[in-house]
């Protein structure tokens, strides 16, 4: 009996077992690929918090003056062309006016305390174990219209 | 056996084993070749196109001559649908990028050469890349991102799925080993295959005018780092492996050992090409691309121009020497781009990138010359020296530089990787000899397994052939009142070989182009109105 008689078998088996194993099809995997549905709400909601805490931010609101604010376009600088920005924005704004401590204003309007520049970047982890993870930043830089800078804060998140 | 070999019974066996065909189903009939012979000398015979390499000769012949619908027919059978209309050379602006084609010759009877049978991955940049050239930007991105995704689900798997994944990957090796058949398994995509599938994803948008075109440069540039990091851990592992193996003097005589230094010495012969590059992960490209995307977008965030000027001394630093890149790098380094100025970026792919060929070698092992096929990248050859710029009189603007010299990644990959190569083929030279002393001793039926392995073995020639084996760059500031340029490619003795007059708009800041230049012909598309130029009303409908 020759060596290659016995291998045969077990390699046919080894073929078969890892067929069933590996048929899985490559779509439903990148389907599950990416951040999950509530990460940019909770990176959004981190970020909001921040700005709303801050002693620059908690100045204009004495006397329970309401801060006006202005949002611009959040600018994906991440590796993730994917990122719906829109959503993004959304979220940003969604969690910052429902504070109740802002009035928010269309994109032009110059009578304003701050405007509110958002960018996410992006860049890969390996955790402890070796795997791969994108974490994101969401930065948040508040400039008066005059341009002076105020304030920058930041929230960052893998998954 | 030998007792049964003499019965009338197992004679009779026999002789049905002889009318069997010897070629195994399934496969591609390309793979059933003739054995090499019985005894053959040692030393290198024949380096010829095999498999793969050998399938995809008509494809470049339809590139070259812009049968693009032809060549995506040869991969699509094996594939899901085609994600949009069959394309054809680009013209339409409003669904596609500008496109400036000669007159399309007139249509050869369409005989595509039946289906290339082809690992889901390459048969996906394969198709992209055609796409690409023919115009059809979205669907060379549904290609490419699709051929991504599978790569990232298969990369990023975990438990069942990876534990799959890894004994499927043994079993295809273990398989492919033992019966020759090294294509049979999943298509490991070469580490810069990885990287221009990306560059090319960037491109494509880049045409598009989208800005996504950054976020996938920056994608590119990390995924480059990362293979670096685990190719050099990859390295240093097979060096002290093959030499372990090799070092065993009651395993490897001193013959055997000089026998395979020479194998070594064949891949290590393209040293003229390989050398042009210190390294496989010299890909000056994609900083290239994501300097001149960072420049485009810092016509709306100024503080880009910085990152831009970053990016194009790195590509500098990676090519060692361009003109262009560093003038490029210099103008970054200004605050602000001069009031009015037009800034033309051309980017050119040129030639096909090398393919893998087979290489018949006689292997003196134990004193015996094995006869084996191991596949081994030669170039494809490209008439073209140089392209330049020239104004609508045929003035000289700027000579493009090479800036990514893909030929010379693949072979200096090749160069590299020789101990892991020498390893891979150390066990299959092995499984070859043993299979068949066993095979000598099973008779009939020995002979006959014999055949089948040896009229099937087939190495791997699979590599993603549709690259360009070079890309040239340009950038630069065009005269007031440009409204078209010429782009020509030189041979070496400084003849013209083709020109093409491409329109560039008048009132855009920022304008790219692209040209694929094969032998005797080159295409050229013009990118979209650049997201930062403002939408158009036909884009916004």
């Amino acid at each position: 009996m020759s060596p290659l008689s016995k291998l045969t078998p077990r390699c046919a088996g080894l073929v078969l077992a890892a067929v069933l194993l590996s048929v899985q099809p490559a779509t439903a995997a990148a389907k599950d690929r990416g951040p999950p549905q509530d990460f940019f709400a909770l990176l959004a909601n981190d970020v909001a918090v921040q700005v709303l805490a801050s002693p620059v931010f908690q100045a204009r609101t004495d006397g329970g003056r309401k801060v006006k604010i202005v949002i611009g376009d959040v600018i994906n600088n991440s590796d993730d062309e994917g990122v719906r920005v829109e959503d993004l924005f959304n979220e940003i704004r969604n969690q910052i006016v429902s504070a109740g401590t802002t009035r928010l204003f269309a994109p032009g309007e110059l009578n304003v305390d701050f405007v509110i520049a958002p960018e996410l970047t992006s860049s890969i982890a390996t955790d402890a174990k070796g795997r791969r993870q994108r974490c994101f930043t969401l930065n948040l830089t508040l400039t008066k219209p005059s341009g002076e800078f105020a304030l920058a804060q930041k929230a960052k998140r893998c998954g | 056996m030998a007792v049964a070999a003499a019965s009338p019974a197992y004679a009779q066996f026999g002789d049905l084993l002889r009318q069997l065909p010897t070629g195994i189903p399934g496969l591609p009939g390309g793979n059933t070749q003739a054995p090499p012979p019985a005894t053959i000398p040692a030393g290198v015979q024949t380096i010829e196109p095999r498999g793969y390499s050998q399938q995809f000769q008509p494809v470049r012949t339809m590139i070259v001559e812009g049968r693009y619908a032809d060549a995506m027919v040869c991969f699509t059978p094996v594939q899901d649908p085609p994600p949009a209309a069959t394309p054809e050379p680009a013209t339409d602006r409003k669904s596609k990028g500008r496109a400036s084609h000669p007159a399309p010759p007139p249509p050869p009877p369409p005989t595509p050469p039946g289906s290339i049978i082809s690992d889901p991955y390459l048969a996906r940049v394969e198709l992209g890349l055609i796409a690409f050239e023919s115009g059809d930007l979205e669907t060379a991105i549904t290609y490419l991102r699709q051929a991504e995704e599978a790569q990232n689900a298969r990369r990023d798997a975990t438990g069942m799925t990876a534990a799959g994944n890894k004994i499927g990957d043994a079993a295809s090796y273990v398989f492919g080993t033992i019966s020759g058949q090294k294509g049979i398994g999943r298509y490991n995509p070469l580490d810069h295959e990885r990287v221009l599938q990306l560059n090319y994803m960037a491109l494509a948008y880049l045409l598009q005018g989208d800005r996504r075109s950054y976020n996938i440069t920056r994608r590119c540039i990390a995924e480059q780092g990362e293979l670096k990091t685990k190719f050099d851990h990859q390295l240093t592992e097979s060096q002290s492996k093959y030499a372990q193996q090799t070092g065993d003097p009651s395993k490897v005589t001193e013959g055997d050992r000089q026998s395979f230094d020479g194998l070594a010495g064949v891949f290590r012969a393209y040293g003229a090409q390989a050398n042009r590059v210190s390294s496989a992960y010299v890909n000056p490209l994609g900083d290239y691309l994501a300097g001149v995307i960072q420049e485009i977008a810092s016509r709306e965030q100024a503080a880009l121009r910085d990152n831009s000027r970053i990016a194009y001394q790195n590509a500098v630093k990676l090519c060692g020497r361009s003109p262009q890149l560093s003038a490029a790098a210099a103008a970054m380094a200004r605050p602000r781009p001069p009031t009015n100025e037009r800034v033309l970026h051309v980017i050119a792919g040129e030639g096909f990138s090398p393919q893998r060929e087979v290489l018949t070698y006689g292997l003196n092992i134990r004193d015996q010359v094995v006869p084996v096929r191991v596949p081994v990248f030669k170039p494809v050859g490209s008439p073209v020296q140089r392209i330049a710029v020239l104004g609508a009189k045929g003035a000289p603007l700027a000579n493009l530089d090479p800036i990514g010299d893909f030929e010379a990644i693949r072979m200096r990959d090749q160069q590299d990787r020789v101990p892991l190569i020498m390893l891979d083929i150390f066990a299959s030279t092995l499984a070859s000899y043993f299979t068949g002393q066993a095979t000598k001793n099973m008779g009939v039926l020995g002979g006959f397994l014999r055949q089948v392995r040896e009229n099937n073995a087939s190495p791997d020639t699979r590599s993603w052939l549709s690259l360009p084996g070079r890309f040239h760059a340009a950038r630069l500031v065009l005269p007031a009142n440009t409204r078209s340029v010429q782009l020509a490619s030189f041979d070496a003795g400084g003849r013209r070989l083709n020109t093409e007059t491409v329109p560039v708009s008048p009132t855009e800041a920022q304008s790219i182009i692209y040209a694929r230049v094969t032998p005797g012909a080159m295409r050229v598309q013009t990118a979209r109105r650049l997201w930062i130029e403002g939408r158009l009303e036909e884009d916004k409908a």
